[in-house]
């Protein structure tokens, strides 16, 4: 029966395999986070423009595009 | 009999030093253009969501910089905790490219705790306009209000500074009464309140004229 053959899989589980979905899965939900960053930023921005604009967009976007390398990067070498 | 104590208006003209004088009401430190400035006289390449027309930003208020220093001491202490992960035992239980990865991701969320207190900072801000009073509060990431009111429906300003670090660095809450729908507005933590609550009595006078 297939339910036999489940618990010995889920004991054989590699602990650091789980670590690696549940850091991944977590930098995946930071992604959305970094990208409601940018959107926050660029509704701020409308709602008060000022001379810090264009730095605090781009310092926004340079921290999705991080975050967006650093989940590749745990995929990888994780 | 001592002076204070007869009714006869004294004859002499106020002294610099007097409470009442105009002197002693300039800002102790001035209102700066700089581009991270907690107080702003008359602020240029500023412009808000609904600003009308002819409609100019007299003062642009943020909260005191003092009030910062909580979140900026944390920053410092975040960007410099790596150092001491290895000291940490169940850092080293971790495989190398775990280790690899957890300085990166740590300063990824410094970084964010930084940019979104800043953020906080920058963009809540106060102001006086030739025409109304606005506050522009962001709560959270998504969620932001906008209250204003008409400089003709103020009733009272007051100001109120107490407190060790209120007074050693000069910042205070002004509130303001009004007669519209939002019948107070309080500005928290601004720095040179008493110079503050003086330009708003002018704007008030100059639209009463």
């Amino acid at each position: 029966m297939p339910s036999n053959n489940l618990l010995p899989s889920i004991l054989n589980l590699n602990p650091w395999l789980f670590a690696k979905f549940l850091i991944c899965f977590g930098l995946f939900i930071y992604l959305l986070f970094a990208l409601l960053i940018v959107r926050q930023v660029d509704l701020m921005a409308k709602t008060l423009n000022g001379t810090l604009n264009f730095p605090l967009k781009t310092l926004a976007w340079v921290h999705f595009v991080t975050a967006i390398a650093i989940f590749l990067l745990s995929i990888i070498i994780l | 009999m001592p002076t204070i104590f007869t009714s006869q208006p004294s004859s002499k003209p106020l002294s610099p030093l007097s409470p009442l004088s105009p002197k002693t009401l300039q800002p102790k430190t001035k209102p700066s253009h700089h581009l991270l400035a907690a107080l702003v006289y008359r602020p240029q390449q500023v412009k808000f969501e609904s600003q009308g027309k002819k409609e100019a930003v007299i003062l642009l208020m943020r909260r005191h910089w003092v009030t910062n220093i909580g979140w900026i001491l944390g920053t410092l202490i975040f960007l410099f905790l790596p150092l001491l992960f290895p000291s940490f035992p169940l850092y080293r239980l971790l495989p190398q490219n775990f280790r690899l990865l957890s300085v990166p991701i740590w300063y990824l969320f410094t970084f964010a705790f930084f940019l979104e207190n800043f953020l906080n900072w920058y963009f809540n801000v106060y102001l006086i306009t030739n025409e109304r009073v606005v506050d522009i509060d962001f709560y959270s990431l998504i969620y932001k209000e906008i209250s204003d009111t008409r400089i003709e429906n103020i009733q009272d300003v007051t100001y109120s500074m107490g407190g060790l670090f209120r007074t050693l660095f000069n910042y205070g809450n002004i509130l303001i009464q009004t007669a519209a729908e939002h019948p107070v507005f309080e500005f928290e933590a601004i720095p040179n309140p008493a110079w503050v609550v003086q330009k708003i009595n002018e704007v008030i006078e100059r639209k009463q004229k």
